[in-house]
């Protein structure tokens, strides 16, 4: 019997996604929001599947619709979420209250310990934020731990903030992606699964995975 | 007075579910009374890293055994790094490695030094210590010994006067599934077994703790490694 198990944490280490979704009134258009929500439940469900990883993935959501910034699913264990919150479009883009948040979280050394694995975070909208989003934006970009994040970025539609979205997004292997339709934003959706899949399952969770964002004809898509 | 040393080192489940080596390093050695350890992890994401971090663990040993008594941590530390980085000629990044070593001399005194991640705890005249500085990222984010001129890179002096005074070297693998208020009880516990085993019998508990290490999910090799004083 080990002498030394007593000494040892009994929570494998978390790996953190942390998605922000724009949910203001333009991404009830077209299917939008609809695909969002698919491609959520997806991304959440495939987590919850995987037998072969090193990390305890964990999924926080974040929205920003409406008036204001909410955090609709609080950072927890893949396996252990049974549903999450239909997203509903209305409203502005309040991103900048959806950066606090999020940066609230990345540096809570309670929520994530120093043990995990860098997290995720991936952002989402399909237009220009319309609250005081500067100074929360560079906060993000630049805070203590936030800054070691791996940022994913998707611009829907033509309408999207493509500036911003570029300097939010830091892999050099995963540029901005841009999505015309509500297919493109669930081929986004499977990609970033395989790419926090691939981590997970590595011998060190930490090293980034390509984007890769699977071809038109690869799946399966109902209109 | 006695020092004893005793280390090892384990593959990792995940290495060893790919069929890839051992990256981390160890090294146990003793010479004129005194002792020397050493422990390095080869970066995941480099090809050669194995490579580099057992050339850490021998050029860590050189260093220490050759130095004069002049020599500070920082200098043994500086020189170790540039050795390392003139051993791969310049093209060290895919050899990249973390190392950290101690070497006490006869009279229980020494030096102990570490370039990246892991952790080094010291009880020196009786006070427990953490030599590690804490970062602020997240897990297996590490500098390298090949910055260790410049960042990450920390040593000390020690004195074990005491019996039960030692230092305790460990790779990451073992330090980040470590419960961080029972570190001083872990250091105790090794103590406690090492002073009633031989190097053998400890290295072989050592790898037997080591393979039965319990936390979910872990991964990582795990490479340890201690200097007692036992009387």
């Amino acid at each position: 019997m080990s002498e030394l198990k007593k000494f040892q944490v009994q929570t494998a280490r978390p790996l953190p996604v942390i998605v922000l979704a724009d949910t203001s009134g333009s991404m009830s258009d077209d299917g939008k929001i609809e695909a969002m929500n698919r491609g959520l439940k997806d991304m959440v469900a495939s987590f919850a599947s995987e037998s072969r990883l090193r990390a305890e993935l964990q999924v926080s959501v974040i929205a920003f619709g409406g008036n204001k910034a909410e955090m609709i699913l609080p950072l927890t264990p893949a396996h252990q979420i049974e549903g999450i919150t239909q997203l509903e479009a209305s409203g502005m883009t309040p991103l900048g209250g959806a950066l606090t948040i999020a940066n609230e979280l990345v540096e809570d050394k309670e929520r994530i310990p120093s043990r995990a694995y860098k997290p995720v975070v991936v952002l989402i909208s399909d237009g220009y934020p319309n609250d005081d989003w500067q100074g929360p934006f560079q906060s993000f970009v630049n805070g203590e731990r936030a800054a070691k994040a791996t940022r994913f970025a998707m611009a829907i539609g033509s309408d999207a903030d493509e500036a911003m979205l570029s300097d939010f997004a830091n892999d050099p292997e995963a540029p901005l992606f841009h999505a015309e339709n509500a297919r493109d934003i669930h081929r986004f959706f499977r990609a970033v699964t395989m790419s926090v899949s691939a981590r997970s399952q590595s011998v060190k969770p930490n090293q980034s995975a390509p984007l890769q964002i699977p071809a038109e004809d690869d799946e399966d898509w109902e209109f | 007075m006695r020092l004893a040393a005793a280390g090892a080192s384990v593959r990792g489940p995940a290495h060893e579910q790919d069929g890839s080596p051992n990256q981390d390093a160890i090294s146990v050695r003793g010479r004129d009374g005194g002792r020397f350890i050493a422990v390095a992890d080869g970066l995941g994401s480099r090809r050669f890293s194995h490579i580099g971090s057992q050339r850490a663990v021998e050029l860590a040993r050189e260093v220490n055994l050759n130095r004069s008594g002049t020599l500070s941590s920082t200098d043994v530390l500086s020189r170790l790094s540039r050795n390392w980085r003139a051993e791969f000629s310049g093209c060290h990044d895919d050899y990249e490695t973390t190392c950290l070593w101690a070497w006490v001399d006869s009279y229980g005194r020494g030096i102990i030094g570490q370039a990246g991640d892991g952790l080094a705890l010291i009880r020196s005249q009786g006070k427990f210590r953490v030599l590690t500085v804490q970062g602020d990222g997240f897990g297996n984010q590490t500098t390298t010994l090949a910055q260790a001129d410049s960042e990450g890179a920390t040593g000390s002096e020690v004195a074990l006067i005491e019996p039960g005074d030692g230092v305790l070297l460990m790779t990451d693998g073992i330090s980040d599934d470590l419960i961080p208020e029972q570190l001083e009880p872990f250091f105790d516990a090794i103590y406690r077994r090492q002073r009633r085993s031989s190097k053998r019998r400890m290295k072989r508990w050592l790898e037997s703790e080591l393979q039965q290490w319990s936390t979910p999910r872990h991964g990582d090799d795990k490479t340890i490694a201690s200097i007692f004083r036992m009387d």
